[in-house]
C-alpha cells in the first residue's frame, strides 16, 4: 500500500492582515431567504460611531490596507458617511458590499467624493420576479439595479455579485451579460454558505460543476469586465501540476492575509465560520490576530482534512475547497469537499 | 517593456496612492487606487524603501552591487526592470519634460 504523503500548510501568514472584512452592522432592510441570521440570534444593537471607530484607529495604525464594509446591510447606519470620511482620510482602500437597494444619488455623490475603490451590488437573477423572491422585498431588484447605475453615473467602480442557487446557476451566462450591459467591471459568483434555513436553494454536485464551467468558458468573454472563477476552475486548466508532495494553500486567504470583525466585534478568520472559530477583540486587533489560538485552530484544520481532499495533490492550490461551504453542506469542518468531481490518483 | 535611461530626477512616487509596510519576508506594497498588493522579498523592499527616500539610483547601483558582489551592469538591469514594474503598477510616474528616451 502507498504511504499516505505528509500533509503540512504552507504557512506564509502575514504579520498584520492584509485586508479585514468588517460587519460594521446587524442592521438590514431585506429579509434575505438564505441569510445566516435566521439561524442566529442577532443583537440588533450597532455598536456606536465611537465603537466602530476605535476598531478603525486599530485597523489604520496597523496597516491594514483594505476595509471590505460590510454588514448585513452596511449601508443601515446613519452614520456611515461619516465612517467612510474617517477611513478615506486615514488612506485605506475601502471596499463596500450592499445589496444596493439603499443608494440614492446622494449617497452615491457621497461615495464619489472619497476614496471609495468598489461597491458590491448583488444580483441573484435576470428576472426581477426571482431575485425578488429570494431577497424577501418586492422592490429589490428595480432598487439595486438603480443603485448601480448611480454608481456608474458617479464614476464608481461596481461589481456584481450572485449567490449561487439552484435557481440561478443556468442563467450565469444571461447575468454576466447583465452585468457587463449595466457597466460594471466585475462580475462574480458567491457560494450559498449552507444553513438549514437555505438548504432548499442548495446546488447539487452537479450543478456546481456546471457553474465551475461556465464560469471558466467566460474567463475572457468580457472587454473590461472580470469574470471571477471557482475555486476549481484550475481542474479545467491542463497546465496546473499534480503533486501530492505539495503543502496545503489557502487560496481565499482567510486566516492567513485576511481576517473578519463580526458586528459585535469578534475576530474571526472567516465570518461564515464565526461561529466555529472566533474570539472578542479583548487585547487589540493585532495582538489577537498574532497571538489568539483560534487562528491555529484554523490552520491546523487544513492539516487534518480526511478522504481525498486529504491526500489530493491539488491540495495546494484549492486548499480542500472553500471550508465554510464545506461545513455548510457536511457539518463537518474536516470533510473532504463534497463538490469536487476530481479524484485524486490513488484514491479509492 | 518601457526602455529609459534611470536618472532619479526622472522618477516620481505617487505619494498618495502608497501604502507599505514590513513583512517577514521583506514588505508589502499597495496601490490605494487599484486595490493591487505586491509582495516584495527583503532585497526588494530595501530598494523600494531608499528609492521612495530619493536615493540617487547611481548611489543605489554601486551599494547594491557591493553587497551582491555583482557586475553593475547586472544590478542596473535588475534596478530598471524593478522600476519598470513600479511605472506599469502605477507607484511611480516618470517625470516626461526629463524622459527623452536614449
Amino acid at each position: 500500500m502507498e504511504k499516505m504523503p505528509n500533509v503540512s500548510i504552507n504557512l506564509s501568514r502575514l504579520l498584520v492582515p492584509d485586508t479585514v472584512y468588517f460587519d460594521i452592522t446587524p442592521q438590514c432592510n431585506l429579509r434575505c431567504q438564505h441569510c445566516y441570521s435566521e439561524c442566529e440570534n442577532i443583537n440588533l444593537k450597532e455598536k456606536t460611531y465611537k465603537e466602530v471607530r476605535n476598531i478603525l484607529k486599530q485597523v489604520i495604525k496597523a496597516k491594514i490596507f483594505k476595509i471590505d464594509l460590510v454588514g448585513r446591510e452596511p449601508l443601515m447606519r446613519e452614520d456611515f458617511g461619516k465612517i467612510i470620511r474617517y477611513i478615506s482620510q486615514k488612506g485605506c482602500l475601502i471596499k463596500i458590499a450592499s445589496n444596493g437597494t439603499l443608494i440614492n444619488p446622494e449617497i452615491a455623490k457621497t461615495f464619489a467624493s472619497y476614496n471609495i475603490n468598489s461597491v458590491q451590488i448583488s444580483i441573484d437573477s435576470v428576472s426581477a420576479e426571482k431575485h425578488n423572491m429570494f431577497r424577501g422585498n418586492n422592490n429589490a431588484f428595480s432598487l439595486a439595479v438603480r443603485g448601480i447605475e448611480l454608481l456608474k453615473k458617479h464614476g464608481i467602480n461596481a461589481c456584481i455579485a450572485t449567490t449561487l442557487t439552484n435557481f440561478n446557476f443556468k442563467e450565469l451566462k444571461k447575468l454576466a451579460d447583465f452585468a457587463y450591459k449595466l457597466g460594471v467591471y466585475y462580475y462574480r459568483t458567491k457560494l450559498l454558505i449552507g444553513n438549514p434555513h437555505n438548504k432548499k436553494f442548495q446546488i447539487n454536485k452537479q450543478q456546481y460543476k456546471y457553474t465551475v464551467e461556465t464560469l471558466f468558458n467566460l474567463k475572457n468573454h468580457y472587454k473590461n469586465m472580470t469574470v471571477e472563477q471557482l475555486h476549481h476552475s484550475f481542474l479545467f486548466e491542463k497546465n496546473i501540476k499534480y503533486d501530492p508532495a505539495r503543502s496545503i494553500t489557502i487560496p481565499c486567504g482567510a486566516g492567513i492575509s485576511r481576517c473578519s470583525l463580526t458586528y459585535d466585534f469578534k475576530i474571526t478568520p472567516c465570518i461564515a465560520l464565526a461561529h466555529l472559530y472566533s474570539a472578542p477583540i479583548k487585547k487589540g486587533l493585532v495582538k489577537e490576530w498574532q497571538n489568539n489560538p483560534i487562528f491555529n485552530q484554523w490552520l491546523k484544520t487544513f492539516t487534518l482534512i480526511k478522504g481525498k481532499c486529504g491526500i489530493c495533490g491539488y491540495k495546494y492550490v484549492c486548499g480542500g475547497g472553500c471550508r465554510a461551504n464545506v461545513f455548510g453542506v457536511t457539518n463537518n469542518i474536516f470533510s473532504s469537499d463534497p463538490w469536487c468531481w476530481f479524484n485524486p490518483k490513488n484514491y479509492k | 517593456m518601457t526602455s529609459f535611461a534611470i536618472k532619479q530626477s526622472m522618477l516620481k512616487f505617487n505619494k498618495n496612492k502608497i501604502n507599505y509596510r514590513e513583512e517577514k519576508f521583506g514588505g508589502l506594497i499597495i496601490n490605494i487606487k487599484t486595490g493591487k498588493i505586491f509582495k516584495l522579498n527583503k532585497t526588494g523592499y530595501k530598494v523600494f524603501l531608499v528609492l521612495l527616500r530619493g536615493i540617487e539610483i547611481k548611489k543605489l547601483i554601486k551599494n547594491l552591487s557591493k553587497k551582491f558582489e555583482a557586475e553593475k551592469k547586472e544590478i542596473r538591469r535588475d534596478v530598471k526592470y524593478f522600476i519598470n514594474d513600479l511605472i506599469k503598477e502605477g507607484f511611480v510616474s516618470k517625470n516626461s519634460q526629463q524622459n527623452k528616451k536614449k
